[in-house]
């Protein structure tokens, strides 16, 4: 839509008019520089290797001065846990003296290709994220303020009596070599333990790879049926327009401390010689503040930058001092075996 | 029958061109032995002043003596009229003579219509007055008035803006009902004014009210030739918007969505075209237009902040008129006329915009420059229908019809070119790559109603209104993109998005006026509204790999199918009543009530809220005026931009996102001066509850009818403000110098970490400076100077990178942005200079206007965005966009 306008406005109006554009040099006063986090982690997670604690640490940089890439590579990381009872537990592998806060997680540089650029990631040896253990980030550095973050991992929710009615061709959206498939889904939530929880709903074909099997693509969620049954504040993801904050974010504040059934369509288009084995379907129990930036931070990315046309909001984190998200969650996933 | 006593006197047949220093100016006097009449009138001849008074009024067996040397005009004028009780004021060019205190005399009603003589139109907010006793009313949006409690007088006055004043004489068969016909002036009175012109004679609330001058609008330059309602608007004082006009009408610190426009008295959700800079009303069928700033009569409501009542012209019912007109903007054609003479006429007007005639061909040739295949095409349409007919002397009915339309096509197609993506197992894969776009946006207003005019004996005046009105709004997005690779792998990437809304209100109201006596006056309504709204979207998209041969002709995502929008319907009634009373004739006060109740599925509300306003004429030249209201409204605007576009959607107050409200206080003060000068004050403080905004991130292109509720949050607003202006109006030479400080800002829990934040349009400055002067009866000069603070953005300083799950996909970007408001643009200004030229050849009347506008070529920004440095592409940087550089304005009109 914002693209749209903006043609709408500077092609449509504008260029009949001869409009301009001339540079201007904005003064944001001192541009302090902070540190951003991201850190999601859970102790079941498919894609954790290991199931440890990994946090990226990047800088802010200059809107003018922009790159996929600005990872620190010298900021002193720690992490301590304690039960959600007030008991602190420590990182005991890494600090067994028991000091309040423990020594800096060991660092691991893990280079990925992305945009020719490493990713830095640092790593918890043996701190393994569990249940009912409240997890709190200190991140150091001489050039940046010291963020702080605070999370922990909700109990995991169980998807019962999941149902996959058999996959349908679609009339259309048809390419030819392709096959558009569309199926009604339903299973259910139990939601006597806690009152008050966020999940993030994400749905997967599984193919067989040489490396395993493995997730392949994510599939769209039509959210007519599911948003009555999730309620008005769910926000459901289409996997092609955010990839990375795809699937469908909801709470649990509408079902009334009852279990939940839910109905919803999944679809997906593939090539007719690249069936996957199996459709997976992943619950993640999430905290709040895992909801609240997946949530808002699609918001923003959909909203658009364009000042005429969009009056754009920061979006919430939880990171004391900077930006970001440290947040833990648990999983809950099952597969279902794809039959056409 | 007795006649009435009637023996007024035109003692002076001098020229008119005087003012308030005739009576102020000094001569030696003297009369001997003579009546008060008698000395009345050689004070009038030897001071060459006009003076009209009926002889019932004085005594007329006192007689008296006066010496007065170098002794000022209405010194002598109080020494001749001492213990007689009467007084005198100046009006217009006369100084009227009338008895202090009529209670105890008998009285008549005079109740009718003010019609314009040469078509038959009947005229909105004429004033009748009675000059003996200085009370008065105006005619109403129908051109009906009731004046009781006149006494035994000898005449009322009717006076209307670019009309001549009339006297009507009144005898006791006048209490029957009578049409007055005013003659429309020989020169047309060419500046906006205020409501209180210097006309004005009776003592109404006026402070906070603007009357939209129709010949004021078709006399200044305007954008494209084509002359604007709003355009004018933005020139008063109180009503913020961007550069040129882009944002639309703020009142006063208020919303876009708190603006209640009515057309014909029907509500309208969208009134403008483009992004604010033209309204959708036709200025050839527009016969009135009032801004309410504040200070609103109870029978408006729903809406915080302002009130545009716009009339359409009736039509001709003396004959047939036509008009055609054509600017570089639009073109327009009018037909009018009776359908039986005297008793019932037609009207139609169709406008037409221009833009798609060059816009393809312009957006070409830009999108070529980029290499790119594609062009724009916009256009816009409005069409005016409207009807009215006599049914006996009691009975009129008007039946409009309004349909208006903005049509907006994208198409881009970018040629192939070559590229290199990273593949999942990290190798290169060379291809080649096509884009291609095309996005269309449509809306429009579609507004019918019936209107019944009804008279209830000679005293209560009712008009019924039954309407619908519609708006809605459809966008698609459809995005392509083909990498066909050397490997002879193909993908393709495919999305698409629709985006609908739509809002129907029917509706039924009816409207009365009972004037009890000259000096109090009710009036009292009642109505009931259906609304439906249906706000929706859908997207769609596929992601296809390694496709070995793409036929994209098969390709069918029927995207307006699969556009399931679930109507959400409320239902809203109010009734009113509202109390005018002179408690003296310095002294007008104003009581209302108004009563709202809103039923939205389980959430039902119901608002009472009082409406106070005092008027205080110290003495004929100042005046002071103050006003109260309370009001609610049930309707919000969900908006990203502030500035309305057309896909903003509207949805109803709920349990959840409440109503919102505010408290609007005002005084203003008006100063008569001499020359027809006059210096205008008002101030206002006003206070917003509930106003609603997107909370963070939060995008209309996913709410719909289910989710809309949990992506806003509610919020408090103040505004204050002063207003100063400065009016000339005369024959040849109008002018005013209009100054508004004001300051608004916003504070949402929710929103900026719960810190108060200035609003878009919290504009600091805002100065008009501006003029007409005919020079002779043909041709007339104007000039405007604009100038206004600069509007408020939010915009991104830094950002950091989320990083994707997958190794093949980059980081998306978050942005961070300036707190909220917190960049202002540069003020922006210019001077628009233009001429008229107004000549009759072979019976048909043509008018010629030329201008230039923005003169010096001021680059007045509209918003900064992020580019890449033309220089340097790898480098991005912040640039201004201004929209209206030096531009021509041109606009020729026949008629007949």
């Amino acid at each position: 839509m914002n693209r749209l306008y903006k043609f709408f406005f500077l092609l449509g109006i504008s260029g009949a008019f001869f409009s301009c554009e001339k540079e201007v040099i904005l003064d944001f006063g001192d541009e302090q520089q902070d540190l951003a986090i991201f850190s999601l982690f859970s102790p079941n997670d498919f894609f954790t290797d290991n199931h440890n604690i990994n946090i990226e640490v990047t800088a802010t940089q200059s809107i003018l001065e922009y790159s996929a890439s600005n990872y620190i590579n010298d900021a002193r990381v720690s992490v301590t846990s304690r039960p959600m009872d007030g008991e602190d537990k420590q990182d005991k592998e890494v600090d067994p003296g028991g000091a309040t806060v423990s020594e800096a997680i060991t660092e691991e540089a893990i280079s990925y290709a992305i945009n020719n650029s490493d990713r830095i990631i640092y790593r918890t040896d043996n701190t393994v994220p569990a249940d009912g253990y409240t997890y709190t980030l200190t991140v150091e550095h001489p050039d940046y303020p010291t963020v702080t973050a605070e999370s922990h991992v909700p109990n995991i929710t169980e998807i019962e009596n999941l149902e996959v009615n058999d996959f349908k061709k679609s009339k259309d959206g048809q390419l030819e070599g392709t096959t558009r498939y569309f199926s009604e889904t339903s299973f259910e939530l139990d939601n006597t333990i806690d009152i008050e929880k966020q999940f993030h709903l994400r749905v997967w074909l599984v193919t067989d790879s040489p490396d395993g099997r493995r997730p392949h693509a994510q599939i769209n969620i039509n959210d007519e049926n599911l948003a009555e049954e999730i309620g008005t504040d769910a926000t459901i993801v289409n996997a092609v327009n955010s990839p990375v904050f795809f699937g469908a974010h909801f709470t649990n504040k509408n079902f009334e401390g009852d279990s939940q059934k839910l109905n919803f369509d999944i679809e997906f288009a593939i090539a007719d010689d690249h069936y996957p084995s199996a459709i997976r379907y992943e619950l993640r129990s999430v905290s709040k503040e895992y909801h609240n930036y997946f949530v808002e931070g699609y918001r923003l990315s959909q909203a658009g930058s364009n000042p005429l046309f969009v009056q754009s909001n920061n979006i919430s984190n939880n990171i004391e001092g900077g930006f970001g998200i440290f947040a833990g969650f648990s999983v809950f996933d099952q597969e279902v075996p794809f039959r056409k | 029958m007795r006649l009435i006593i009637l023996s007024l006197l035109f003692v002076s047949t001098y020229a008119s061109c005087f003012g308030q220093s005739s009576i102020n100016k000094k001569l030696s006097f003297a009369t001997y032995e003579k009546s008060i009449g008698e000395a009345i009138t050689e004070l009038s001849l030897k001071a060459k002043v006009n003076i009209a008074f009926s002889n019932s009024i004085l005594p007329q067996d006192k007689i008296i003596s006066i010496e007065a040397k170098n002794e000022a005009f209405k010194s002598i004028l109080r020494r001749i009229l001492v213990d007689t009780n009467v007084s005198f004021k100046l009006v217009s060019d006369q100084v009227i003579l009338f008895r202090e205190n009529t209670r105890l005399l008998n009285t008549i009603s005079i109740n009718g219509y003010i019609e314009d003589k040469t078509t038959g139109e009947r005229l909105i907010g004429a004033n009748i007055y009675n000059p003996n006793n200085a009370y008065g009313t105006d005619s109403n949006e129908y051109g009906y008035f009731s004046f009781n409690g006149v006494p035994d007088v000898d005449s009322i006055y009717i006076s209307y803006l670019g009309y001549e004043t009339q006297r009507l004489l009144i005898t006791k068969e006048s209490s029957q009902d009578i049409t007055v016909k005013l003659t429309p002036s020989y020169i047309e009175t060419v500046v906006v004014t205020a409501d209180n012109n210097a006309e004005d004679f009776i003592r109404r609330p006026s402070s906070s009210v603007d009357r939209l001058d129709l010949s004021a609008i078709q006399n200044v330059v305007s954008i494209g030739g084509e002359p604007d309602l709003f355009q004018a608007a933005y020139q008063l004082n109180g009503v913020n918007t961007g550069a040129d006009g882009v944002g639309g009408l703020h009142v006063r610190g208020g919303n876009l969505d708190q603006n209640l426009v009515l057309l014909d008295g029907v509500p309208i959700y969208r009134p403008e075209h483009a992004i604010g800079i033209l309204s959708i009303f036709n200025s050839d069928a527009v016969r009135s237009a009032k801004l309410y700033k504040g200070n609103f009569p109870a029978k408006y409501g729903g809406r915080l902040s302002s009130v545009i009542d716009v009339q359409t012209t009736e039509g001709n019912n003396q004959r047939v008129e036509g008009k055609l007109s054509v600017g570089l903007l639009a073109a327009k054609a009018t037909l009018q006329g009776p359908i039986v003479k005297n008793a019932s006429s037609f009207f139609i007007s169709y406008r037409r915009s221009l833009t798609d005639i060059y816009l393809p061909e312009i957006t070409r040739i830009v999108a070529a420059r980029d290499n790119i295949d594609g062009f724009s095409n916009y256009f816009f349409e409005d069409l005016n229908i409207k009807t009215n007919f006599q049914a006996g002397k009691n009975d009129r009915f008007y039946i409009s019809f309004y349909n208006g339309k903005d049509d907006f096509l994208n198409e881009k197609q970018q040629p192939v070119f070559r590229d290199t993506i990273l593949s999942v197992n990290d190798t290169f894969l060379p291809g080649s790559f096509s884009n291609s776009n095309r996005d269309s946006l449509k809306w429009g207003n579609q507004v019918l109603s019936l209107r019944w005019n009804h008279l209830f004996g000679d005293k209560i005046f009712a008009n019924t209104t039954a309407y619908s009105s519609r708006y809605n709004f459809s966008s698609s997005e459809v995005f392509q993109s083909i990498g066909e690779y050397d490997n002879g792998r193909t993908d393709l990437i495919f999305s698409e998005r629709a985006f609908a809304s739509e809002v129907r209100d029917i509706g039924i109201r009816t409207d009365a006026e009972f004037l009890y006596s000259d000096r109090i006056n009710f009036k009292f309504g009642a109505g009931a509204i259906g609304h439906s709204f249906s706000p929706g979207s859908f997207q769609n998209g596929i992601d296809l790999e390694n496709l070995t041969s793409p036929m994209l002709d098969t390709i069918n995502l029927s995207i307006e199918e699969q556009l399931n929008i679930e109507d959400i319907e409320t239902f809203e009634s109010f009734a009113y009543t509202e109390t005018g009373i002179s408690l003296s004739r310095q002294l007008y006060f104003t009581l209302g009530l108004h009563a709202r109740f809103w039923d939205y599925e389980e959430y039902q509300d119901l608002s009472i809220l009082p409406r106070i306003s005092l008027d205080f004429n110290l003495n004929d030249n100042l005046s002071f005026s103050a006003s109260y209201l309370e009001i609610v409204q049930h309707l919000h605007l969900l908006t990203k931009s502030d500035i309305g576009l057309p896909g903003d959607i509207w949805v109803p107050a709920s349990e959840n996102v409440l109503p919102e409200t505010a408290t609007h206080i005002t005084a203003g003060m008006q100063w008569k001066f001499p020359e027809g000068i006059r210096f205008t004050a008002d101030v206002y403080y006003k206070e917003f509850d509930n106003l609603v905004e997107f909370l963070e991130g939060s995008s209309t292109n996913i709410i719909n009818a289910l989710n809309f509720e949990s992506k806003v949050t509610q919020g408090q607003g103040t505004s204050r403000g002063l207003e100063l202006g400065l009016i000339k109006e005369g024959e040849r030479f109008s002018g005013k110098i209009n100054y508004t400080y004001s300051k608004t800002d916003r504070q949402f829990d929710e929103i900026n970490n719960g810190e108060v934040f200035p609003y878009r349009f919290d504009l600091r400055h805002v100065a008009n400076i501006g003029g007409v002067y005919a020079i002779n009866e043909k041709w007339s000069a104007n000039a405007t100077w604009t100038y206004s603070s600069g509007i408020n953005l939010t915009i991104p300083t830094s950002v950091y990178g989320v990083p994707s799950p997958f190794p093949d996909i980059d980081p998306i970007a978050i942005p961070i942005l300036s707190p909220k408001n917190a960049v202002q643009l540069p003020a922006n200004h210019r001077l628009d200079l233009g001429v008229n030229y107004r000549f009759e050849k072979r019976g048909f009347k043509q008018s010629l206007q030329i201008g230039i506008y923005n003169l010096y070529n001021s680059l007045n920004p509209i918003y900064y965005r992020l580019r890449r440095d033309p220089d340097n592409l790898s480098q991005l940087q912040f640039a201004s966009v201004s929209l209206l550089p030096i531009t021509p304005s041109i606009n020729y009109s026949i008629g007949f």
